[in-house]
């Protein structure tokens, strides 16, 4: 693959739009395009971006700029993964009555990110079918909590309303699978409509655990408290979200970030990985019912944990992540313990991993079950060991570097066939690479400080922000404000991930449904997260740039 | 007259000891399987705790619960009574002992299968209708090698086995006994019934309290039953008296029984529509077997 | 490498075992044997209420309000309520005293909810012109130790003092408006 040089990749995009839309204002920041054009020509610029030059979809969100600039406003973003870039579309929308038209049909995977604008900020979207998918169902229907005017201590009362189960009329019985099965580990609601043990269809009903914005957003966060709240986004991957976030804002803000503190985070983020990916495999260990190797995987991750506290002071919400830099240093001591911990690791790993494809059970089962085609792959832009099991091979670390990951030299696992196994396999290669990753930063390891001096965070910038956690690419888009962020979005992981579950539990046996559940390794409170943290008294305003507040 | 007076203590004390260590060698299993966990696991009486905890629990309302409690208590006692019968019947001759076990542990099976389908939890259910595929294979190769066993040594008192020549006909039936009593036991691979993390969760779903109690308790005694007939049927011959083989069988369940938990805990779960499958395939090749043996002995 | 590559390997269920062996127990007698922490674990933090002046610094790194500033009849106090506490040591980063120490306790379990709450109380310094109370003792004190300069009019509020600098100002300019 040759690359392209950037400008030439920036000129083709600025020229494709320009084509469409003769009068769209651009600009280019970091490594992000953002382009504002009118909501009439949406759809042609996504179709040109989307099917044209071959771009992910990142996610959508709203946002409400009428305190700023009197309307709202309606970002896309985009990934072009090949060249490294992030494509924000930006479309302003009426105050009063804000009506977009969906890219649905063009894009599958707007499908949840769309919904999401419509239930927390109004937004209607034209031309496709509307549910509510993030609010309760008691939730009042004209009631966007994420507008600006709307205060944040608003408690609507909780009206006994229920969701009804329709199912499909192929279906010989429902199984309601949650909110709360003994057997899965968090709140999520599936619907398995059944024909004998052969599942026909499946309905998902999530967004039990909406943490809610209104609270956090009138609460006294500012920037560097936020990195905390957001380690709590996920209790396993916390620490993607933490870089993600202090990642975005340092973008936005243009703060230089000391190399040795990049390295820190990278290294941290490798060892999340690593006991990530051991607990998931424990987990699929258990529920193909070989609970030895659900034991000797967390014995394993064990040293993991008790590494990362050595390394950072907790085993889990690391807490080291501020805006600027790092709180904790890896000195020669730490150094030489990690290096010693991961030895001990890779081998006990490498054993555990032979007597695991050793059971006829786990491979006979992972095999063949919960396919996912490399087509609906795309077209849902599955991220993650999701994506790379089903032969796309995209991972950001490597294809649109941050933290210390161009110092480093590793390998993606990509394998093709799809199923449960691929996704196993993945993630067990995965684990081999990250341990590979340590050594070669620790390795490298920068001199310095770890925290940058003095900086200031401007107001009305805007920055996306990428980081590949264990589960797919974590996306966090800040626009800044004063002392904190004016509006935060993230999409976790799995947000992009469970759409894809519909197509992999079609036809498929009852038996394999929680396997296959697992297999994308669902992480339900991230998806629910919604972490918008708003600043409700923004009375000022403030005309900026092409009201896109890039810096 | 004396005979029979050692038969009656000989079958009582066993039959109370059996009661007894069954939940014992339950936690013996679970401290192998901790073992190959590199856990401590739980101490010795660990199961006795739980049913006890289980008794202590308030007695919750179930949906259906004539029929469940009915059912429920029918397992507990066919179990109990299925073994006592057994080892009663491998002491006393009994006329058409081996008939009357076949019987008695239909019914039993039939009750197991049955009892979840009573409750109307649809998870129970799901897990039941997985079973039943499973015992339907379990129950007629059970059924057909313990007519194969009648027709090979010509007997049909429990009683008499000791005294039979073993040929390796024989020998083969005893080891297709031993598949089906491990299979029985729903352990790994066959766990398919109570495969909670699977959305099925077999009639356990369902259950709290003391009657959950009864129910794992009778689930102990319908595995020891499923380990002791096997071994009776295999040492019986070598031991060349009733007494002598009553007394190892018992002497080896518990070994047995750790054996069965360190082989459990080194495979995965089957799925319901491979696991049938693979046994039909490998009972098929035993019984090939041992026909073949027979004519080639005969 | 590939020889490595685990999807590859051949070897049997019989491996599980192997690794068992050779592992051995691992697991402890927890409650009643030592927890498993390094030296480097964040646990619960003390306030050394002989050395904290009550600035309220900590209160506001504080991410999850861990920590409470409360004034009430002329004293200040910083609440810490170890239930909502993080363990983040933010406050232990920004504390200008040095007057919170972090300990490895975690296992911090009670049944009575007092025992969670630590609560340092200051005196604290009334203005001389307006009498409302504006900071502590300790602060006055620590202020006027780092910058003596500023002892001539520490006692006053900050409202107070913007008041009388302006008045200054103006009366020098000759006005007469009173600062609102
Ligand atoms: S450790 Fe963190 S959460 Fe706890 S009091 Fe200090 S700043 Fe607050
Ligand atoms: S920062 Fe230190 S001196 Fe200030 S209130 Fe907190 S503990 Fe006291």
């Amino acid at each position: 693959m040759t690359k392209k040089s950037l400008d030439h990749v920036l000129k083709e995009y600025i020229d494709g739009i320009k084509s469409i839309y003769p009068k769209a204002d651009y600009l280019f920041s970091n490594d992000t395009l953002f382009i504002v054009v009118p909501k009439e020509k949406l759809r042609d610029v996504t179709e040109f971006i989307h099917n044209k030059m071959d771009c992910y979809l990142r996610t959508c969100l709203g946002s409400d700029e009428r305190p700023l600039l009197g309307h709202f406003a309606l970002y896309h973003i985009f990934g072009d993964d090949r060249n490294g870039l992030n494509i924000v579309v930006k479309t302003y929308l009426d105050p009063k009555k804000p009506v977009a038209p969906t890219i649905m049909d063009i894009v599958p995977a707007a499908d949840w990110c769309e919904m999401e604008a419509r239930d927390l900020l109004g937004i209607e979207f034209e031309g496709r079918k509307q549910y509510r998918l993030v609010l309760p169902v008691g939730w009042p229907d004209n009631l966007h909590p994420l507008r600006k005017d709307v205060p944040y201590n608003i408690r609507p009362r909780p009206s006994a309303v229920g969701e009804r189960i329709t199912p499909p009329k192929t279906a010989t019985a429902t199984i309601p699978v949650g909110p709360y099965h003994p057997a899965l580990h968090e709140p999520e609601y599936f619907e398995l409509y059944v024909e004998g043990e052969t599942v026909v269809d499946v309905k998902y009903r999530g967004f039990h655990v909406h943490r809610g914005i209104e609270k956090l957003g009138e609460s006294r966060m500012n920037y560097q408290q936020v990195n905390f709240l957001a380690e709590r986004i996920c209790g396993i991957c916390g620490f993607v979200h933490s870089t993600c976030y202090a990642q975005a804002v340092e973008k936005a803000a243009k703060i230089d970030v000391p190399e040795r503190a990049k390295f820190i985070r990278s290294i941290v983020l490798e060892i999340e990985r690593i006991h990530s990916h051991l607990l998931w495999i424990g987990v699929a260990a258990h529920l193909l019912g070989y609970d030895t190797g659900f034991m000797h995987a967390w014995r394993i991750r064990e040293h993991i944990m008790v590494l990362a506290e050595f390394l950072t002071g907790s085993r889990k919400t690391y807490g080291i992540n501020l805006v600027g830099g790092v709180r904790r240093d890896i000195n020669e001591d730490k150094k030489k313990q990690a290096i010693e911990v991961l030895d001990k690791v890779e081998k006990d790993y490498m054993e555990y991993l032979k007597a695991l494809l050793a059971v006829p059970e786990v491979k006979k089962r992972a095999t063949e079950t919960g396919i996912l085609p490399k087509e609906d792959a795309r077209k849902l832009s599955v991220v993650g060991p999701t994506a790379r099991g089903s032969g796309l091979d995209r991972d950001v670390r490597r294809d649109v570097p941050y933290a210390a990951y161009n110092y480093v030299d590793f390998n993606v696992p990509v394998y093709d066939s799809g199923d449960n196994l691929a996704r196993l396999l993945v993630r067990a290669d995965e684990v081999i690479e990250s341990i590979k990753i340590i050594r070669q930063l620790l390795d490298q390891l920068p001199k310095g400080p770890i925290m940058a001096e003095d900086f200031e965070i401007p107001e009305n910038r805007a920055a996306v922000s990428l980081a590949e956690a264990p589960r797919g690419e974590d996306i966090h888009y800040i626009i800044t404000g004063d002392g904190r962020p004016y509006r935060w979005k993230v999409r976790a992981p799995t947000y992009q991930n469970i759409p894809a579950l519909k197509v992999m539990l079609k036809g498929a046996p009852l038996a394999d449904a929680p396997l296959t559940i697992a297999s994308i390794d669902p992480c339900f409170s991230c998806t629910d997260r919604i972490y918008v943290i708003n600043e409700t008294s923004a009375r000022k305003i403030v005309r900026i740039g092409i009201g896109l507040c890039p810096g | 007259m004396s005979l029979d007076f050692i038969n009656a203590g000989l079958v009582l004390s066993s039959i109370t000891t059996l009661l007894f260590i069954v939940p014992i060698l339950d936690s013996i299993e679970r401290k192998v399987k901790a073992a190959i966990h590199s856990r401590i696991g739980p101490p010795i009486l660990q199961t006795w705790y739980d049913i006890r905890k289980l008794f202590a629990k308030k007695l919750s309302v179930i949906p259906n619960p004539f029929h469940v409690v009915f059912f429920l208590f029918l397992y507990m006692m066919l179990s109990i009574m299925s073994i006592t019968y057994f080892i009663t019947a491998v002491l006393v001759p009994m006329w058409n002992s081996i008939m009357v076990l076949i019987i008695l542990i239909t019914i039993l099976q039939t009750t197991f299968i049955v009892l979840p389908f009573v409750t109307s939890n649809p998870f129970a259910i799901i897990g039941a209708t997985r079973e039943v595929l499973l015992v339907l294979v379990n129950e007629i190769v059970f059924f057909i090698a313990m007519a194969l066993l009648i027709f090979f040594s010509g007997e049909t008192y429990l009683s008499s086995l000791p005294y039979i020549h073993p040929t390796p006909a024989y020998l083969i039936l005893a080891a297709i006994l031993f598949i089906v009593g491990y299979v029985s036991c729903g352990r790994q691979p066959f766990d398919i019934a109570e495969a909670e993390p699977e959305i099925a969760s077999g009639i356990l779903v369902e259950l709290t309290g003391p009657l959950l109690g009864v129910f794992v308790y009778a689930n102990l005694v319908r595995r020891a039953l499923f380990k002791l007939i096997p071994v009776y049927v295999l040492i019986a011959p070598f031991t060349g008296s009733n007494m002598y083989a009553l007394i190892t069988s018992l002497i080896i369940l518990p070994i047995l029984w750790v054996i069965y938990a360190g082989l459990a805990a080194l495979f995965g779960r089957s799925r319901v529509d491979i696991a049938p499958v693979s046994l039909l395939k490998l009972y098929s090749i035993l019984f090939s077997i041992t026909i073949i043996l027979y004519l080639v002995f005969k | 490498m590939s020889e490595d590559k685990p999807a590859t390997s051949r070897s049997t269920i019989l491996k599980a075992l192997e690794i068992a062996l050779k592992t051995g127990r691992v697991t402890r007698k927890y409650p009643f044997a030592e927890p498993l922490i390094t030296d480097e674990f964040r646990g619960r933090i003390e306030i050394d209420e002989e050395k904290c002046i009550g600035c309220g610094a900590c209160v506001l790194a504080c991410p999850p309000n861990a920590l409470e500033l409360i004034e009430e009849n002329g004293q200040r106090m910083i609440k810490y309520f170890i239930g909502r506490c993080i363990y983040c040591w933010r406050c232990i980063d920004v504390c200008p005293v040095n007057a919170i120490r972090g300990t490895r306790d975690f296992e911090l379990a009670t049944d009575n909810i007092d025992d969670l709450v630590d609560i340092v109380v200051h005196d604290m310094v009334k203005c001389s012109s307006c009498g409302s109370a504006f900071m502590t003792i300790r602060q006055k004190i620590y202020v006027i130790k780092k910058a003596p300069l500023t002892e001539n009019y520490i006692d006053k509020d900050p409202k107070c003092r913007r008041e009388k600098t302006l008045n200054a100002l103006l009366k020098r300019r000759g006005g007469v408006m009173k600062y609102e």
